[in-house]
């Protein structure tokens, strides 16, 4: 059978290949992204389940609305308005299965081949995957601590209009808060700038927001809306991380006429999300709130950011230069640059602890000598253990290299 | 502060969201304050609370105005931004968002399947247009134990993520519902989808170049077309006859076109109802191997035989894996749960894992998990029974309607299918569709006209019925008014037939 043109431009990654052993129990994972199991509230959600399908089972396992559940929909809405100071109603907000669908939908709502996508430098794996079946370029834009550089964004934006390149420039997609695969967010001041270049250039933008929530120390950041008259931003959003991931519920949320085209796009895809799942979360959100959920996953998360901080300050060369989370699920080493972090995998995995090499977040490649650490997922003990390994190894590669 | 003028033809409640949107955008009304309450505002201007209501709206939608609990309407807090960004009051223009969109976007803009399902869903119409199956039927009794079961022993573990191929123990039960039908293949060989629609659109990802042929049946279901065209396909149409596809334009066509693969529904068609003959679908087969093109069997409805003796499938009788085969659970049982699969070779189901991966990652875990169990305590097979049983006597119950309505003077006829969701009904070409949906819709039934399912111009005047949706007594009254309103429609053509004067050359 002959396949088409965009498949060859989407390998199964190795890295997946590398980190299905890390499934194994007695490997201590920093590898997935996967939110703590043991905060899920099974017993709530069975008695929601029970009652939708005393109450309500037609509705519920029927076939609706491509946009999604209304109710639902009307919760986000008023949830994110809160939170992120917009002001969108049900019709802003069109439910995917999951973020990573937005993800998918937005390559196929605006990318043609050699279409110009900016991102951050680096940036989420699964989103740089998915908008390669759409054929597209590459540029990545510089960051720091402090998130997206300004001045790096503008240069590449004036340069593109030098050089006439700027009508393939169709979008620029970031996380600004607690960022994949780095765990930085945007301060404001690099919030409020960035907005100022993308309106001088009018350039769309993917705000990709799994994890604003998840704040371990102040206020949740305002979203890139706050600053957005003109409806600019398209927002994700995703109930994976302070719900559960195996419902796949997320939402898109932005300007109506647009959200109506991504409408037409789910309608292809998969007609709708599925119904008994959205009301299951609508009822939950309705009954309980989402608070004390999210109050209890920040607190165990921010516990293992600590540890995993501290032990890599205990632990590790000091030559390996490491964020500092102040929320999310991620953290990222920067090993010298003579260390391939492939490699090191490769000898970690012998001594049963897996992490992401970091190389695979940068879409035109390079950077293979960075490293993403989950820190979500195990326990404080085995962080503790996991981070003294991956020490132990790279450590000595560190003395060996140069001596 | 507003003035409102009832001579003006513009509606009250517009005329006083203007006014207000000015002194927001002139900063009259600075971003927060607190708007009159309704009922104040209301009294005020002597107006209606809801014309107050709507004004707020309308406000709300342009982002002007937000909801907040306590304080009632206020001016969004959002548009002090406005100022900051363009150091003006007029205003935002907005982005001319259509350059932007991708060629691929520019190809798919028919929203009818919303347009249908909405229909469906409003109560005061009667819809022979939704292909839903009957929505009292779900095995509720059933579904409420496993939910409390399976949550009971696995807490959380049925919440989180699953292998991107599918739940294996749902694989392993779908590939023992496939043996039962002669379809003898591994669990390698099956993944789970988001409904079957999303074997369509990985089909149409995975094999369509920009340009590429692929036939399909015509008519055909209208989301597979326009998702292959979405992706740059020419798709083209094959006739049919009684029994499925003509394998005379197939042999024709396959020698002229090398499509990248042909896409059939052999069972129960949507929309027409018939099912291929076991000699084609063995033709079939030989014509695709002899051209090398693969088939993609969509098997929605293979479940659903009333009378009849079984076929096997073009994935059963395959021998040289070139069938992509596609079902669902969403035509017997619960579709909101959105559980598909598709059966194929390795090297196929491969790149679909791919696709997966970058589309939806996997498939709602919670529903893999309820459906597999519900397969495994053997409820499936007597909840199948009873779907046949009740789908049957509403089919006969449109059959015996649409000949005890139907109108004497006119030729109207229908395909009797021995299982599905729909029959497909002929009407007299005088009948002009445009004008029949208005006349039903004025009697509040809404059905499927023949061009939906065609990808060119179609001289076909026939109509799509489901008889699943609607209750027994839904039925008979619908099909009477819709039988109405196409005598109301072929009265009005004869009138203009008869109004109409040729205009003779002068000579
Ligand atoms: C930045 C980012 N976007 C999107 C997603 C996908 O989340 P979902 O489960 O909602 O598809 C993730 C999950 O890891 C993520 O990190
Ligand atoms: C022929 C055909 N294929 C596929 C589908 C999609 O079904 P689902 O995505 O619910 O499995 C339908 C639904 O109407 C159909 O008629």
């Amino acid at each position: 059978m002959e396949f088409s043109e965009r498949m060859s431009f989407l390998i199964a990654s190795e890295i997946r290949e590398l980190l299905k052993i890390s499934d194994q129990p007695d490997i201590i994972s920093f590898g997935g992204g996967l939110p703590s199991p043991e905060v899920f509230p099974s017993e709530k959600i069975k008695e929601i389940l029970n009652s939708i399908l005393s109450t309500n089972p037609v509705k519920a396992l029927q076939y609706s609305t491509t946009e999604g559940y209304t109710p639902l929909r009307k919760a986000i809405a008023d949830r994110i308005n809160c939170s992120l100071y917009t002001s969108f109603t049900t019709d802003n907000i069109l439910i995917t299965s999951g973020s990573q669908q937005g993800i998918d939908f937005t390559g196929k709502l605006f990318i043609d081949k050699d279409d110009i996508i900016l991102c951050e430098s680096p940036t989420y794996l699964s989103a740089i995957n998915a908008f390669k079946a759409y054929l597209p370029k590459f540029i990545e834009v510089p960051t720091d601590d402090d998130g997206i550089i300004p001045d790096e964004l503008e240069a590449i934006l004036k340069n593109a209009q030098k050089s006439s390149l700027l009508n393939r420039i169709k979008l620029i997609y970031v996380i600004p808060d607690f960022h994949n695969p780095t765990g930085r967010t945007w301060t404001i001041e690099r919030r409020k700038q960035f907005m100022e270049i993308v309106y001088k250039y009018k350039l769309p933008v993917i705000e990709d927001s799994p994890y604003s929530e998840l704040v371990f120390e102040g206020d949740v950041f305002p979203s890139l809306k706050k600053w957005d008259p003109e409806e600019l931003v398209i927002s994700l959003g995703t109930f994976s991380k302070v719900l559960c991931p195996g419902f796949r519920i997320g939402w898109i949320s932005g300007n109506k006429q647009i959200i109506y085209k991504y409408v037409l796009i789910k309608q292809g895809a998969d007609l709708q999300t599925s119904n008994l799942t959205q009301m299951c979360i609508y009822e939950y959100i309705d009954k309980y709130g989402l608070e004390e959920d999210i109050e209890l996953i920040r607190a165990k998360y921010k516990k293992r950011r600590d540890v995993m901080y501290s032990s890599i300050k205990k632990y590790m060369s000091p030559e390996v230069k490491s964020t500092y989370p102040k929320g999310g699920m991620f953290l990222w080493l920067k090993a010298p640059e003579y260390i391939n972090s492939r490699d090191l995998l490769e000898r970690c995995l012998e001594n049963k602890v897996a992490f992401v090499p970091g190389g695979a977040f940068f879409p035109n490649g390079g950077n293979e000598n960075t490293l993403r650490l989950n820190f979500s997922n195990m326990c404080e003990e085995r962080i503790e253990e996991g981070i003294r390994r991956i020490s132990d190894v790279l450590n000595k590669m560190i003395i060996k290299a140069t001596s | 502060m507003i003035n409102i003028d009832r001579e003006n033809s513009t509606p009250l409640y517009m005329q006083i969201k203007t006014q207000l949107k000015d002194m927001i955008l002139t900063g009259k009304l600075s971003p927060g304050y607190k708007l009159p309450p309704e009922r104040k505002l209301a009294d005020i201007l002597n107006v209606n609370r809801s014309t107050i209501l709507n004004a707020y709206r309308e406000l709300k939608a342009d982002n002007l105005a937000i909801s907040t609990v306590g304080q009632g309407t206020i001016v969004n807090p959002a548009l002090g931004s406005v100022a900051n960004i363009n150091n003006s009051n007029i205003t935002p223009i907005q982005l001319p968002w259509k350059h932007l969109y991708s060629k691929m976007m520019s190809l798919s803009s028919d929203t009818i399947t919303q347009d249908i399902l909405e229909l469906a869903n409003r109560k005061d119409v009667i819809s022979f247009a939704a292909g839903i199956a009957i929505p009292e039927l779900n095995p509720l009794e059933e579904l409420k134990k496993i939910n409390e079961e399976l949550i009971s022993q696995f807490k959380h573990v049925p919440f989180q993520h699953t292998s991107t191929q599918g739940y294996y123990p749902l694989r392993d039960s779908i590939r023992n519902l496939m043996q039962k039908k002669g379809i003898i293949i591994s669990n390698d060989e099956i993944m789970i989808l988001s409904g079957s629609q999303q074997g369509l659109d990985f089909s149409a990802r995975a094999f369509i170049n920009q340009g590429d042929i692929v036939f399909t049946e015509e008519p055909s279901y209208f989301c597979a077309r326009q998702i292959f065209e979405a992706f740059g396909a020419n798709v083209i149409g094959i006739p049919m006859d009684d029994d499925g596809m003509s394998m005379e334009s197939l042999s024709y066509m396959l020698s002229r076109f090398k499509p990248k693969f042909i896409y059939t529904i052999p069972n129960f068609h949507n929309p027409t109802g018939i099912t291929m003959s076991l000699e084609k679908r063995k033709k079939l087969l030989a014509l695709s191997y002899k051209h090398q093109t693969p088939i993609l069997e969509d098997d929605a409805y293979g479940e659903l035989r009333y009378e009849g003796e079984q076929i096997p499938s073009l994935k059963a009788l395959d021998q040289n894996n070139y069938v992509v085969y596609l079902s669902t659970f969403s035509k017997v049982l619960f579709m909101g749960l959105r559980i598909g699969w598709v059966a194929a070779p390795k090297q196929v189901i491969q790149q679909f894992k791919v696709l997966k991966q970058i589309s939806d990652v996997h498939t709602n875990s919670f529903s893999q998990w309820c459906l597999d169990r519900l397969i495994r305590e053997n409820n499936y097979s007597n909840h199948i029974q009873t779907v046949l049983k009740e789908n049957k006597r509403r089919r006969d119950i449109m059959l015996n309607s649409l000949n005890r309505f139907k109108p004497q003077n006119l030729e109207i006829s229908w395909i009797i299918p021995e299982g599905g969701l729909y029959i497909w009904c002929s009407l007299p070409d005088e009948i002009d569709q445009k004008e029949l949906m208005k006349n039903a819709e004025e009697k509040r039934i809404a059905f499927v006209p023949a061009k939906v399912f065609y990808s060119e111009d179609c001289d076909d005047n026939c109509i799509r019925l489901n008889f699943t949706f609607p209750s027994p007594n839904q039925i008979e009254k619908g099909i009477q008014l819709l039988m109405e309103a196409i005598t109301d429609s072929y009265k009005e053509k004869q009138n203009e037939a008869n109004s109409y004067t040729e205009i003779k050359p002068i000579v």
